[in-house]
């Protein structure tokens, strides 16, 4: 086989912050090549660099041995590089149809489009591949499996021989996994040159045959998949090892929040209890309800709740206001932080006082020092970094120092019952570690902890019981001692174990 | 700071304007300083002006840090003036001492109203406040006028205006601040403005329903997740905001005119934006940006009677140029400029 | 005409819908242009001024309406240069923008006349030569088949709509989503200049100041009531005309002119206050573009 493409000693920096430093990696035609690292670890870099999205500060670029210069995606493009990004490049308002024609070269401006003919084109695509799209509605109404389908349709039709494809499985179950990389596997089958690029590092072992290995920016070698194993790539991740986490069970105490037959949206008669004690892990495919249930348990007002079918801390609490809900101890991660949990152009302390501005007025006015001492307090204990300068605005802390920043402010709160929706999404190693550390710790004290993660090992780790979500309703529960990741990922997919 | 700058060199291009059009800047500067600052009463024109660029600032300010625009301060400004008259003419037995406090819950009432209505509309309907305002600064228009002429008119003027209302709501021999400035339409809610200025800030700055304001300002979408009711905060924001224009009404009615005169108003309601841009929304900032564009407006009328080409509209043109250019120079980034500069 | 006024009067008030229609339809045209490919647009009351006034004198001076027009819609395609630069590339906050190139208008009109013509603000009145009785009108009938078909079956509108819905997807493209709205923004200026032009040369026969009375606002309402899509917001358009026709018909009926004259306002208002349902604007709207790098 021979070298299709080669980074070589290339570095690239973002202002201060440098993304990419003298990486190098090689990839052969046809082969399954995985970027792998933690968050900010240089692999996305790499990619748009290949993809032209981002230039090189030095360092050269090979392309079947000749050193190239990638300058624009339309320039990869030419190449036969193409990309299926993280963020779907989807317009929701705009049909998969009018995506496809608008990266159609061989269309002037000006001409008249014939669909009729596209779309015919386009259905034959679909069954080639065997991935099935509904062209003609618009984006925001089809699932995102769908989404993640006409990116790769895209990339197929734009003639590209290289796909790289950036953490693709992110939003999809365990069973549609399983397929998509099967569908990777065929495609490698027929020739592609595919770069993977993930943290998930099961799903590495199984289809690459390289695997790139980044850690702050560099890499740290390029290693034949048959050499590896889950627990070897993870120390090369981190640098180091990571100790397991304890889970001691503890007996469930009384009941702290109830939802009875509550429907709402995607939920249909849902009905269960959190107790003192427990961590409580909702697993689904996402789009089965779990915003619909998190805007229920914050918002119940909005969502058509009566008194009575929620309790919170032997109190009815359908019809009370989300400032009401907090008082009474409920805390709340949300999955979308920057929509949700914090107000980036604030600072550090305005962002503290987020959902909790009572416990520090006086008379309607602010405490400043009280305010001052207790941010920095929680600062300190969650490792949150830059300590120091608690006016800094909240948008120039990492995405990890965010989501920490976060998660210790409701917990600092000492809710009796913690909402928390992905809560270590874009969060390194280190640091998840050390959030579900504090989950455990928290829910020990005779507290309660509502998961809800897209990361089913997340969720065996951490939770004691596991619900199953699907169409709206909880299909099944899962005691700790039950937790086996593939029936659980089954029921997600199908409804049955 | 950079808006000082970006006010300085709209001044300038404005200049430039005057001599490309055969006037002589000079003498253009010469007559805008001497007639703010040239007397008492010269100086005490200015500070009538910027009195109610002060409020209007404020309005158009405390709209912005709820997230919203305010571009309807002139309509609220003319409803609470006229519905003010009418109190003023109503209520006539009132001595001084119940008059003035009526006429200042007139005022803020009324404009509070009608800083509402868009206010509820946006925040309940999603109906863009931008357009909604401007189409009530028509409709107040046209309510006040038909008020005026049809059923408050003044019968021993041949003005388009109310009658005067009585002496309790209007007397000005008895405002130190008039007497002291010789005549000059400044009265004692110069202080009044000063006073809410400050109280603005430490509101916005200092205590919590600021922080709620300011937070539905910035993120909505957050806020509801933290406990705050954004659309109330917006609403009540927008109601706010047009109370701090009613605050207008009081001076024309209490302190300088005793009546309601159509277009008495030199567009307060559109140059507050320009004032409040100009000072970043910040309150105490309002103060002197509102200082300059007052001097300003003085300085075009004086203008207008001093050259030949040039009009009360200029100052118009200053404002304009003076918009776009402070905020152009809040967002040119200065060191990225001189670092590119230097590298070359 | 035809012998039977009930007929006759609804003949004249339809083709005075659709006089008064003329100028609103060109303005929100272009707002659409301008709205759809992502750049919120308050400056149409401003460009619509411009190209009124610029059209009323150079018809004045040169005795050509058609020359008028034209410089009309030069004219506001002057003003949304002036917007594109400072939104474009200095990333200038969109309503700020507008709304100070608006006052700027308002100031430099009356300013203009006083150069030009020693006037206080209108310019003098246009003889019956140079002006039109309706052409504008025409070119309008002739304009919306285009613009919907152009709209329907072309690629540069997909251009156009992405550049408002998603930007990101046109520069992985390749393609520069600058310059797709600096084209869209002239196009607007184009529209809402012929708009204002149609305004003095055509409604009217001379500048007045002010003229424009807020149809600016009015045509973004009639876009945002139209859903940002070309033929509801015609539609749209053509309501707000009738009432605005409507208007002067009743001015005769006893009604407090007042009342009649704020018609319009206050129908704008009761409309954008959804009662008939409310819209989505273009996803990327307002967004200043990334840097590149």
């Amino acid at each position: 086989m021979k070298e299709i493409l080669r980074l070589q000693k290339v570095n690239k920096s973002f202002g201060a912050v440098q993304a990419a430093k003298d990486v190098s990696f090689s990839v052969q035609e046809g082969q399954l090549i995985s970027l792998i690292g933690e968050n900010g670890a240089g692999k996305s870099t790499a990619a748009k660099i290949l993809f032209g999205m981002y230039q090189p500060d030095s360092g050269e670029i090979f392309f079947q041995g000749q050193s190239i210069k990638i300058s624009s995606p339309e320039a990869a493009g030419q190449l036969g590089i193409g990309m299926v990004h993280q963020h779907f490049m989807l317009a929701p308002a705009m049909t998969a149809l009018d995506h496809m024609i608008l990266q159609k070269n061989d269309l002037r401006s000006f001409q008249k489009i014939d669909r009729a003919l596209i779309l015919k084109e386009l259905q034959s695509l679909s069954e080639k591949h065997q991935m099935p799209v509904d062209w003609l509605s618009p984006v925001e109404d089809l699932p995102i499996g769908v989404h993640q389908r006409i990116e790769i349709l895209k990339a197929l039709s734009a003639n590209a021989k290289i796909i790289i494809l950036d953490e693709p499985t992110a939003v999809l179950s365990p069973q549609e996994t399983a397929l998509f990389l099967d569908r990777l596997l065929d495609l490698k089958k027929q020739g592609y040159t595919i770069i993977l690029i993930t943290h998930k590092l099961r799903e590495v072992l199984k289809v690459s045959d390289q695997i790139v290995v980044f850690r702050r920016g560099e890499v740290v070698g390029q290693y034949p998949a048959t050499e590896q194993t889950c627990e070897t790539l993870s120390e090369l991740m981190v640098g180091h090892q990571v100790p397991p986490l304890n889970n001691i069970p503890q007996a469930a105490g009384a009941p702290l929040l109830t939802v009875t037959d509550l429907s709402f949206g995607k939920l249909k008669n849902i009905h269960f209890q959190l107790h003192e004690n427990e961590i409580v892990g909702i697993a689904g495919i996402e789009g089965h309800g779990q915003s619909d249930l998190l805007k229920a348990l914050l918002m119940p007002q909005d969502c058509g709740c009566e008194p009575q079918q929620y309790e919170l801390l032997k109190g009815q609490a359908g019809q009370l206001t989300t400032s009401e809900l907090l008082d009474r101890g409920l805390g709340f991660v949300g999955e979308d932080r920057h929509h949700q949990s914090c107000i980036l152009e604030m600072n550090l302390l305005e962002n503290f006082l987020f959902g909790q501005e009572r416990k520090f007025s006086k008379f309607g006015i602010i405490e400043q020092s009280h305010l001052n001492h207790q941010t920095l307090e929680m600062m300190q204990n969650f490792d949150v970094r830059p300590l120091g300068n608690p006016l800094l605005p909240f948008q120039s802390l990492s995405g990890g120092n965010q989501q920490k920043f976060v998660v210790g402010r409701e917990l600092s709160k000492k809710p009796r019952v913690l909402i928390a929706s992905q809560p270590t999404r874009g969060v390194d190693i280190g640091a998840i570690d050390l959030i579900h550390r504090s989950l455990l710790n928290y829910k020990n004290r005779k507290n309660a902890v509502l998961l809800v993660s897209s990361e089913l090992e997340e969720l065996i780790k951490v939770s004691d019981r596991i619900l199953v979500l699907k169409d709206g309703q909880f299909v099944s529960e899962f005691q700790r001692q039950e937790f086996d990741e593939q029936r659980i990922g089954q029921v997600m997919l199908r409804g049955t174990p | 700071m950079k808006s000082v700058l970006g006010f300085l060199f709209g001044i300038f291009l404005s200049l430039l304007l005057v001599l490309w059009i055969g006037e002589s800047p000079l003498f253009v500067l010469e007559v805008l300083y001497r007639s703010a600052f040239g007397s008492k009463y010269d100086l005490g024109l200015t500070l009538f002006y910027a009195t109610n660029l002060a409020f209007t600032g404020l309005s158009v300010a405390v709209a912005f840090k709820a997230g919203l625009f305010n571009i309807g301060a002139e309509g609220q400004l003319h409803f609470a003036a006229i519905l003010t008259a009418w109190v003023g003419m109503t209520f006539s037995q009132l001595p001084m001492g119940l008059a003035l406090p009526l006429a200042f819950m007139a005022s803020t009432g009324f404009g509070f109203l009608y800083g509402l209505v868009p206010g509820l509309l946006k925040a309940y309907r999603g109906s863009h406040e931008v357009i909604v305002t401007m189409m009530m600064n028509f409709i107040a228009a046209g309510v006040a006028s038909y008020l005026t002429l049809n059923v408050l008119k003044n019968p021993n003027s041949q003005n388009p205006e109310t009658s005067p209302v009585s002496p309790g709501f209007f007397s000005p021999e008895r405002d130190l601040t008039q007497q002291f400035f010789e005549g000059a339409p400044v009265n004692y809610t110069l202080w009044i403005a000063i006073g809410i200025a400050v109280l603005v800030y430490f509101f916005l700055s200092k205590t919590t329903a600021g922080y709620k304001l300011r937070a539905a300002g910035l993120n909505a979408a957050s806020a509801r997740f933290s406990g705050i009711d954004s659309r109330k905060v917006q609403m009540l924001a927008m109601g706010f905001a047009g109370a701090l224009a009613g605050f207008v009404a009081l001076n024309e009615i209490t302190g300088s005119a005793g009546k309601y005169r159509i277009g008495f108003s030199a567009d307060y309601g559109f140059v507050g934006i320009a004032v409040a841009l100009m000072a970043r929304n910040h309150p105490l900032g309002i103060l002197i940006s509102a200082f300059l564009f007052g001097a300003l407006q003085k300085g075009a009328a004086d203008l207008d009677f001093e050259t030949e080409l040039i009009t009360r509209d200029f100052a118009r043109i200053i404002q304009g140029i003076v918009i776009l250019s402070v905020t152009a120079f809040y967002f040119i980034d200065f060191k990225k400029l001189i670092q590119k500069w230097r590298s070359k | 005409m035809t012998g039977l006024p009930w007929l006759d009067e609804l003949i004249s008030l339809v083709l005075a819908t659709l006089r008064s229609a003329t100028p609103l339809i060109f303005a929100a045209l272009g707002g659409f242009f301008s709205e759809r490919s992502g750049t919120v647009q308050i400056s149409l009351e401003g460009q619509m001024l411009m190209g009124a006034l610029t059209g009323a004198v150079i018809a004045l001076k040169t005795g050509n309406p058609y020359l008028g027009f034209i410089c009309g819609g030069l004219a506001g395609v002057f003003v949304t240069l002036v917007f594109a630069v400072f939104s474009l590339k200095l990333r200038m906050d969109q309503i700020v923008l507008g709304t100070g190139l608006n006052i700027l208008a308002m100031g430099l009109a009356p300013f203009v006349t006083k150069v030009f013509f020693d006037s206080t603000g209108s310019t003098p009145s246009l003889p019956a030569e140079s002006r039109f009785t309706s052409e504008p009108m025409f070119l309008l009938f002739a304009l919306i088949p285009l613009l919907l078909w152009w709209f329907a079956k072309t690629k540069s509108s997909l251009y156009v709509q992405f550049a408002g819905e998603n930007p990101t997807i046109l520069s992985s493209l390749g393609k520069s989503v600058l310059k797709i709205r600096l084209y869209s923004l002239m196009t607007c200026g184009l529209l809402a200049g012929f708009g204002g032009a149609s305004l003095s040369l055509f409604l009217a026969s001379a500048y007045s100041p002010n003229m424009t009375a807020g149809r600016g606002f009015i045509a973004l309402a009639a876009l945002i009531f139209g859903k940002w899509k070309p033929g509801p917001t015609i539609a749209a358009c053509l309501f707000f005309a009738f009432i605005d026709s409507l208007q002067v018909q009743l001015q005769g009926s006893g009604l407090p002119v007042q009342f009649i004259q704020i018609l319009p306002y206050l129908v704008t208002v009761v409309a954008l206050a959804g009662f008939f349902g409310r819209s989505r604007a273009p996803a990327a709207i307002g967004k200043p573009l990334e840097e590149s790098k």
